[in-house]
């Protein structure tokens, strides 16, 4: 196991090494001149005297590599830049933001299990019964609709008709309710069926039947069973989820008009605001890796089938090594 | 006594007689159940070729032009002259629509044609090749993969300018990586086949293999794999349209026109709910039809 978590922890260096590469690249190949965008916010065109100074100070006229360079040597320092726009340092921009959509994640991801569990539990214990059926076609719907669609209606019903939230979500507090709902609508359409799945592939299992032979009471065996033994799995799914959300909420914030990150992002691309961009997609992808890693190993800790798993892999592994050289085909 | 009362009936069930019969009713059942899913995969499938044709089509039973600026009847409520209302420049809701359907529909298949095939063939040479080629482009995919895929497609689509065509390549750009992992891990399955050592033993030369005994037992999961994303990509696109990245401003297009309604969602709302309903039904129909060639090509495999 600590082999594991070590390789893996080691995985991270390369993966984070292109990932730096590409975000730079997007950004170097972007059409417009930062310097200029940044001396033409005024609405006059920049002289090019100006331009020429500011382009040097900035190092635009270095080669690529020195650029490159620079740039991840200033991340190791914890410099990711200064933000073009608002002249804050990124970092700063960041951490400004973040909070917000990580209370939006969290929120919506705990008010999605709270609503998608239940709900999947009865889908599968009724399987194939009228109520498996309508649940099963309502999330099938559900999952078929934009998020800002949703968003936009339930803008319309909650906010307009019934006046029970408002319909801009910033410098309010009930504000982050419009798009928690946004998210758990749209998650829970597949959390639904995927937790509905994992309980009756548990409840298909040798040790259910055995439970049920023994004569123990059928919520038993669904709660302390079949549950129980599907719970990590399902926690694992939206574990990964958490990750790939922080990064996903963009449009969702922006139809509520959410002050997160996403819509920072957006905004720093649309105002061509280089650094912030950059700074962005790399720490969101750092915390999306960090994040996947840290739920695989805490899964195959609560899980001791995937532990075994990880084991029995590794002693695969070993069989084929020792094996392999007199293969016939390579 | 309940108790022995159940036993009892699960001892019966458990007669050869009846496992007989059961196995029999069984096997009856399972022809049925896969006679249901080819009708079910023909139905969804003409369903679809429909629409395909349908969004081509459409612009000719247009009432309107979909172009036309009307300012004295700027957000009119659906009437019987215009039957889905009109936009914030009057323009005619229901035209707009039927016009914009088919850079919608057709994006997400181009999208999902070009991924399919470049992710198949990096996919496939990483799973048969191996080696350093293989952990250099699956720490690519990787990498790829860490980045928030929204955000990723955005920063490209603006890095090239918008407009349809960008936005197609944007979109490519990120979800080639799902295509490949697929391709690479069933190509590495059927590579230990049998049948696949059999035929290099007799003699096929390495490339023969590939195309004619790989590829073609390995294409099954991607054929579902695509055909399920058509309907996600739909939905991405529309996003991105709906970040006025998808196409230019003047053309229709579903996620342009949810933009435009967003402005005036609380006096007009009919702005919004039918460009948004039309995205709906089409995702619906090519979810339908993705998951009834998953159910054709996969039919262990439960719905997921």
């Amino acid at each position: 196991m600590k082999k594991y978590i070590i390789k893996r922890l080691l995985w991270l260096i390369p993966i984070m090494f292109i990932v730096s590469l590409i975000a730079f690249f997007l950004m170097y190949l972007s059409p417009g001149d930062p310097a200029a965008i940044y001396l033409s916010q005024g609405g006059d065109a920049p002289d090019a005297e100006a331009l020429a100074a500011l382009r040097e100070q900035l190092g635009l006229n270095d080669p690529v590599w020195v650029q490159y360079g620079r740039w991840v040597g200033n991340i190791f320092r914890g410099d990711l830049g200064t933000s073009i726009f608002t002249g804050n340092p990124v970092a700063q921009e960041i951490a400004n933001y973040f909070p917000n959509t990580l209370k939006l994640t969290a929120l919506s991801m705990a008010l999605t299990l709270a609503v998608s569990i239940p709900l999947g539990i009865l889908c599968a214990v009724f399987e194939n019964k009228w109520i498996d059926v309508v649940l099963r076609v309502l999330s099938f719907i559900n999952g078929s609709m934009p998020g800002f669609f949703i968003a936009m209606l339930l803008i319309l019903i909650l906010g307009v008709r019934l006046r029970w939230l408002p319909t801009i979500s910033s410098g309010s507090a009930l504000g982050i309710w419009m798009p928690t709902f946004t998210l758990a609508i749209a998650l829970s359409a597949s959390y639904v069926r995927q937790i509905r799945n994992a309980i009756i592939e548990e409840l298909g299992q040798d040790y259910i039947r055995m439970e049920r032979a023994k004569g123990i009471k059928e919520w038993a065996v669904l709660f302390k069973g079949a549950l129980k033994c599907a719970l990590p799995r399902i926690l694992t799914l939206a574990g990964l989820n958490f990750g790939a959300l922080l990064g996903g909420t963009s449009i969702i914030e922006i139809v509520c008009t959410y002050q997160g990150l996403g819509r920072l992002a957006v905004n720093s691309i649309t105002n061509r605001d280089y650094p912030l961009m950059q700074g962005y997609v790399l720490v969101m992808a750092f915390i999306y890796v960090i994040v996947n890693l840290v739920v695989d190993i805490l899964h195959a800790y609560v899980d001791p089938r995937v532990k075994q798993q990880y084991m029995k892999s590794a002693v695969r592994k070993k069989v084929r090594l020792t094996d392999g050289s007199n293969k016939v085909v390579q | 006594m309940e108790a022995i009362k159940s036993f009892n009936e699960k001892i019966d069930g458990l007669k050869p007689s009846s496992i007989i019969s059961k196995s029999a009713a069984k096997i009856r059942k399972r022809a049925l159940k896969k006679n249901r899913t080819k009708l079910r995969f023909i139905i969804w499938s003409c369903i679809a070729a429909a629409l395909f044709v349908f969004v081509i089509i459409a612009p000719a039973f247009a009432p309107y032009d979909p172009y036309a600026i009307d300012l004295k009847n700027t957000l009119s409520a659906p009437s019987d002259i215009h039957v889905m209302g009109t936009d914030y420049v009057g323009r005619d809701i229901l035209s707009r629509i039927l016009c914009g359907g088919y850079r919608s529909v057709y994006a997400a298949v181009a999208v999902v044609a070009i991924t399919a095939t470049i992710g198949t063939i990096i996919g496939t040479l990483c799973g048969y090749i191996g080696g350093a080629f293989d952990v250099i482009v699956m720490r690519i995919t990787d990498a790829f993969q860490a980045f928030p895929s929204l955000i990723f497609t955005i920063a490209v689509a603006a890095m090239l300018g918008g407009g349809m065509l960008n936005a197609i390549v944007a979109m490519c750009a990120i979800s080639w990586t799902s295509y490949a992992r697929m391709a690479r891990s069933s190509v590495m399955s059927v590579k230990e086949r049998t049948y696949v050592k059999a035929a290099l033993i007799t003699g096929s030369s390495k490339a023969s293999v590939l195309f004619k005994t790989i590829l073609p037992n390995s294409l099954g999961s991607i054929i579902v794999m695509a055909s399920m994303h058509v309907s996600n990509e739909i939905l991405a696109f529309a996003g991105l349209s709906f970040l006025g990245l998808g196409t230019a401003k003047p053309f229709p297009e579903w996620g342009t026109m949810l933009n435009d309604g967003q402005q005036t969602l609380q006096t007009a709302p009919w702005t919004v709910i039918f460009p948004g309903l039309a995205i709906f039904a089409v995702v619906i129909i090519m979810g339908m039809f993705g998951d009834s060639v998953n159910e054709l090509l996969n039919p262990d495999k439960d719905d997921n």
